[in-house]
């Protein structure tokens, strides 16, 4: 036996406790060690290229011309797509889920789901390759695309990445929408349909906001499946920010970038690879962002729903 | 003819192979408070919740037998089930608020169920709240959120949820135990009034209580562990006669 088993029950809680706050504090130490290492790394960069790091169209590292707006459209744009395609889905299948499903039905469901979830990215991406590139490639042939590679291509990929998670976090939302509420909107004679748009939709609403944002982070950070199918075209950004064309254009993403040999080439360049870690501050800022907004709209829904 | 305004026959509720509820044939006259006494885990909840169908909605329970509603059967195809919960609603034991304004609670059910014109709703909001005696400690805050207030006031509240869709049946499991002595004596004297225009059902464990506001009583004992209706009439009667097996147990532990 160790030592803890024997001490004392109250020292015994201490010792957790001192230790969940050892650890809670080495990773927020090593986190914030890392960004400033980034900062640090990327000062070159800044120094070189100021704000027309963010707001410049072009990047051509040869001629020291450092400009990531193209890639941040890219990332958004790829990321809006997937959003806009899995949200509706995965929050109509989580409601279907808990509102209209027995017992044995949602298990099933959820094992699905938690399948799907499990599945390696890589794995996503070459199956967006076999499958999504010609499919796109062909459906997309009247607008006169020149492959299958486009940003379009990549967010119907990452739609289907994140549908398991915003359906399990849409899931979580209405789940924690008191069974007591349905009942009562229920004997008042509201029917299954209307209770579960007026009571569980509402009452779960910022929660679902949550889990599009969680998801959209999720969305930004993904790398390799992406990587594989948006092309990596350098430098397309579209001249009006509402037409369709560039979505059936090769782009660049922050992380399909930052994951190809570029990235090998950089290092050891400072101004070079300061960019490159720009890029990465860039993604980790919109990551985070959507993390934050989206965990303080869980904890708010939360206590909504405390009776 | 029969004057019941419910009538169960052979009403029983199990939960796969356990019985939670024998077969209970049971008249209801329309008049009064009818109250259903028994001790904890007898399956009065469950019995009330099969009066508006309820009880179908928890899933793995299943209900045999037929309640008639004035000689209508309730559990039979064609009954529009959504229109029977409006007109027998239900009131639970903890104060079910939904989390908005109190002047929305009460509207809830009108709102959703019925084509009332929008500018009618203030008007019948009151008279719900008035009907509930709620109406002078809410008058000036009605858009504030209805958890705010006190939990004695969040059932009468309820009440009038359920008043403003002007049921015929309210159903109360236990409205007053989770209530202050002060709360508890405001829905008692409420549930003498409203007596005058609904049929009330009232599920309590307290037999001050079913003295005071009780005119028939029905009690539902446990006999090898599964609900059985074992008695129903007055009080006085129940209490006059001593043969019914765990009456008298549960009227000295009460
Ligand atoms: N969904 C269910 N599945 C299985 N058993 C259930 C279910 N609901 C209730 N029961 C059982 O049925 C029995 C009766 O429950 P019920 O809530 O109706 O009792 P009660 O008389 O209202 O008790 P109390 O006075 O404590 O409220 C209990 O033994 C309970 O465990
Ligand atoms: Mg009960």
């Amino acid at each position: 036996m160790g030592k803890a088993a024997k001490l004392p029950k109250h020292n015994r809680f201490c010792a957790i406790k001192a230790a969940s706050w050892f650890f809670t504090s080495l990773a927020f130490v090593a986190v914030t060690a890392g960004l400033i290492l980034l900062l640090v790394e990327s000062i070159p960069v800044w120094r070189h290229s100021g704000l027309e790091f963010i707001t410049g169209r072009n990047w051509f590292y040869r001629a020291r011309e450092f400009g990531a707006l193209p890639m941040i459209y890219g990332s958004l744009q790829v990321a809006v797509i997937a959003i806009l395609i899995a949200a509706p889905i995965a929050v109509g299948a989580a409601i279907f889920g808990t509102e209209f499903l027995s017992g044995r039905l949602r298990i099933g469901l959820k094992i699905v789901i938690e399948l799907l979830a499990g599945i390696p990215s890589v794995i996503y991406g070459l199956l967006g390759i076999l499958l999504l590139r010609n499919w796109v490639y062909d459906s997309m042939e009247s607008l006169d695309i020149l492959s299958g590679d486009t940003l379009l291509t990549a967010g119907i990929l990452l739609a289907v990445m994140i549908l398991p998670t915003i359906m399990t976090l849409a899931d979580d939302a209405l789940q924690s929408v008191p069974r007591a509420q349905r009942m009562a909107a229920r004997s008042l004679g509201l029917t299954a349909t209307e209770t579960a748009i007026n009571i569980s939709l509402r009452g779960a609403f910022p929660g679902l906001i949550a889990a599009v944002l969680l998801a959209m982070g999720r969305a930004l950070g993904e790398t390799i499946a992406v990587f594989l199918v948006v092309g990596r075209q350098d430098n397309q950004l579209p001249e009006s920010l509402f037409s369709f064309q560039p979505l059936v254009e090769s782009g660049q993403t922050l992380t399909s970038k930052l994951g190809g040999s570029e990235t090998n080439i950089a290092y050891g360049e400072p101004l070079h690879w300061g960019a490159m870690l720009g890029l990465g501050i860039l993604l980790m800022i919109m990551v985070t962002a959507l993390t934050f907004a989206g965990l303080g709209l869980q904890n708010l829904a939360r206590r909504k729903n405390e009776t | 003819m029969d004057k019941s305004v419910l009538r169960t026959e052979n009403l029983s509720v199990s939960a796969g192979k356990k019985s939670i509820l024998n077969p209970v044939s049971l008249k209801i006259p329309g008049d009064g408070v009818f109250g259903i006494i028994g001790p904890s885990g007898a399956g009065k909840s469950t019995f009330l919740k099969t009066l508006n169908r309820l009880c179908e909605l928890t899933p793995g329970l299943q209900i045999n037998g037929q309640v008639f509603h004035r000689g209508v059967p309730l559990y039979h195809h064609g009954v529009d089930v959504d229109a029977l919960r409006k007109r027998v609603s239900m009131i639970f034991q903890q104060p079910v608020v939904f989390p908005t304004s109190i002047f929305a609670n009460v509207i809830f059910g009108v709102r959703h169920t019925e084509t009332i014109p929008k500018k009618d709703w203030p008007d019948l909001a009151e008279r719900a709240l008035r009907q509930a005696a709620l109406w002078e400690e809410v008058k000036d805050r009605l858009k504030k959120p209805g958890k705010e207030l006190s939990i004695g006031q969040q059932q009468r509240l309820c009440l009038a949820r359920s008043l403003a869709t002007d049921p015929e049946i309210i159903l109360m499991d236990e409205p007053t135990s989770a209530l202050d002595p002060g709360s508890t004596e405001a829905i008692e004297s409420l549930i003498h009034q409203l007596k005058k225009q609904q049929s009330i059902i009232l599920v309590t464990h307290n037999m001050r209580q079913a003295d005071k506001v009780c005119d028939l009583v029905a009690f539902i004992g446990l006999q090898d562990g599964t609900g059985t209706l074992l008695a129903s009439g007055s009080l006085d009667e129940l209490r006059s006669r001593n043969n019914i097996p765990g009456f008298e147990d549960y009227l000295c532990c009460e």
